[in-house]
C-alpha cells in the first residue's frame, strides 16, 4: 500500500485543478449562451424569451448551486490535505518509532542482568512487562487513528472526484448550448436540451454527493470517544501509561 | 554460588542507562503527536456536519500525548530506580534485600 500522502493527495488534487478549469469554462459559457439569446432576442418574440429566460434561470441556479459547492470544497483544500498529511504521520513519525521501542523494553541491555535475582528482581521483569503492553498498546492505537484518517481521506477525494466531474459535464453541456446558440433557428430546441440535461445532470451530482458526505459519517461511526473504542485499556489503566515507579 | 557482585551492579546500571535511553526516544515522538492537531475544516471539503468527528479526533490526539507523556516520565523513572538498587548493593557490598516500596518511588 502506497502512503496515503501519495495515494490520495494527487488524486485530490488534479479535482480541484479540474474543478477551478472547469467551473470558469462553465461560466463563461453560460454567459455566452445569454448574449447569443440577446442578440437574437428581437426574432424570438416576447413569448419566446420568456420560455428562454425561465428555462435558463434553471439552469443558472443549477449552475450556482455547483458554483457553491466548489467555493466550499476549495476553502477546505488544503485543511483536508493536511488530514492526509497527519494519517501518514501517524503511522510514519508515531507508530513505526515506538513500535521498535518494544523490543528493547524487556530485553536486557546486559545479558548479565538475569543474574539478577531475587524480589527486586522480580518486581522489576514485572514492571519492564507493564511497560511493553503499554508501548504494544500504544502502537494500536496510533495504527488505528491513521486507517480512521484514511477513511476519512479517501471519502473527501471520492467526493472531489464527484464534484470535479459534475463541473466538467456541466461545462461541456454549456459549451456545447453556446455553440448550438450560435444560430437562431436552433435555439429553442438548444436551450430546451441545455435545460433539460444540466438539470438532470446537476440533480443526480449533487445526490452523489450527499450518498458520499452520508458514507464519510457512517463509514466512521460513532466516534464521541475515539481513544477507548480500541484496544486493551487493561494495558493502559485508567487512560494512564502504567506507573513503573509512584509519583 | 551467588554471582560477582560487580556483574549485577554494572548489569543494573546498563539496564538503567537503556531506560534512560528509552526516555529520550519517545520524548520527541510526544511532541510530534503534540503536532498532529487538525482543525475542523480538516476533515470535509462538503457541508456534513463532521465537529463530532473532530472532537473525538481532539480527544484521541490529547490523549496519546498524554500517555506518551507518561512513558517519557516513567522510563526515566525505571532507570533512577535500578540506578538506585545498584547504589544500595554497592554500599552494602552484596545484593541485599531492598525496600521496593522505596526504591520505586519518585
Amino acid at each position: 500500500m502506497a502512503p496515503p500522502d501519495l495515494e490520495y493527495a494527487p488524486p485530490f488534487n488534479t479535482a480541484f485543478e479540474q474543478m477551478n478549469t472547469n467551473i470558469d469554462v462553465a461560466v463563461s459559457k453560460f454567459d455566452e449562451v445569454v448574449d447569443n439569446i440577446r442578440r437574437w432576442a428581437w426574432m424570438l418574440g416576447v413569448g419566446g424569451v420568456w420560455w428562454i429566460k425561465s428555462h435558463l434561470d434553471e439552469v443558472r441556479a443549477g449552475l450556482q448551486s455547483i458554483i457553491d459547492k466548489v467555493n466550499y470544497a476549495l476553502d477546505h483544500q488544503y485543511p483536508v490535505l493536511s488530514l492526509i498529511t497527519v494519517s501518514f504521520s501517524w503511522v510514519h513519525d508515531v507508530k513505526t518509532p515506538v513500535s521498535e521501542l518494544s523490543f528493547q523494553t524487556t530485553e536486557p541491555a546486559n545479558e548479565n542482568l538475569y543474574e539478577w535475582t531475587g524480589a527486586a528482581a522480580t518486581a522489576y521483569r514485572t514492571k519492564a512487562g507493564q511497560q511493553k503492553n503499554a508501548v504494544d498498546e500504544t502502537v494500536v492505537k496510533a495504527e488505528f487513528i491513521s486507517g480512521w484518517l484514511f477513511g476519512i481521506a479517501k471519502e473527501n477525494v471520492a467526493y472531489a472526484v464527484e464534484l470535479a466531474k459534475i463541473v466538467t459535464d456541466l461545462a461541456g453541456k454549456l459549451t456545447q448550448a453556446a455553440i448550438d446558440t450560435a444560430t437562431v433557428i436552433d435555439i429553442p430546441w438548444a436551450i430546451d436540451t441545455l435545460a433539460k440535461s444540466a438539470g438532470s445532470l446537476v440533480t443526480a451530482g449533487l445526490d452523489n454527493l450527499l450518498t458520499i458526505g452520508e458514507r464519510l459519517v457512517d463509514a466512521i461511526g460513532d466516534v464521541r470517544d475515539l481513544a477507548t473504542q480500541v484496544g486493551d485499556h487493561s494495558k493502559l489503566p485508567g487512560g494512564r501509561w502504567p506507573e513503573a515507579v509512584r509519583g | 554460588m551467588p554471582p560477582e557482585l560487580s556483574v549485577v551492579l554494572s548489569a543494573l546500571r546498563d539496564e538503567a542507562r537503556k531506560w534512560q535511553g528509552l526516555s529520550d526516544t519517545i520524548e520527541p515522538v510526544k511532541t510530534v503527536v503534540d503536532g498532529l492537531h487538525l482543525a475542523p475544516s480538516a476533515f470535509f471539503i462538503g457541508d456534513a456536519n463532521v465537529l463530532v468527528h473532530s472532537a473525538a479526533y481532539d480527544g484521541f490526539q490529547t490523549f496519546v500525548a498524554t500517555i506518551l507523556g507518561g512513558a517519557v516520565t516513567e522510563f526515566e523513572q525505571l532507570g533512577t530506580a535500578l540506578n538506585k538498587i545498584a547504589d544500595i548493593y554497592d554500599e552494602a557490598d552484596q545484593v541485599i534485600a531492598v525496600d521496593l516500596n522505596h526504591v520505586y518511588s519518585a
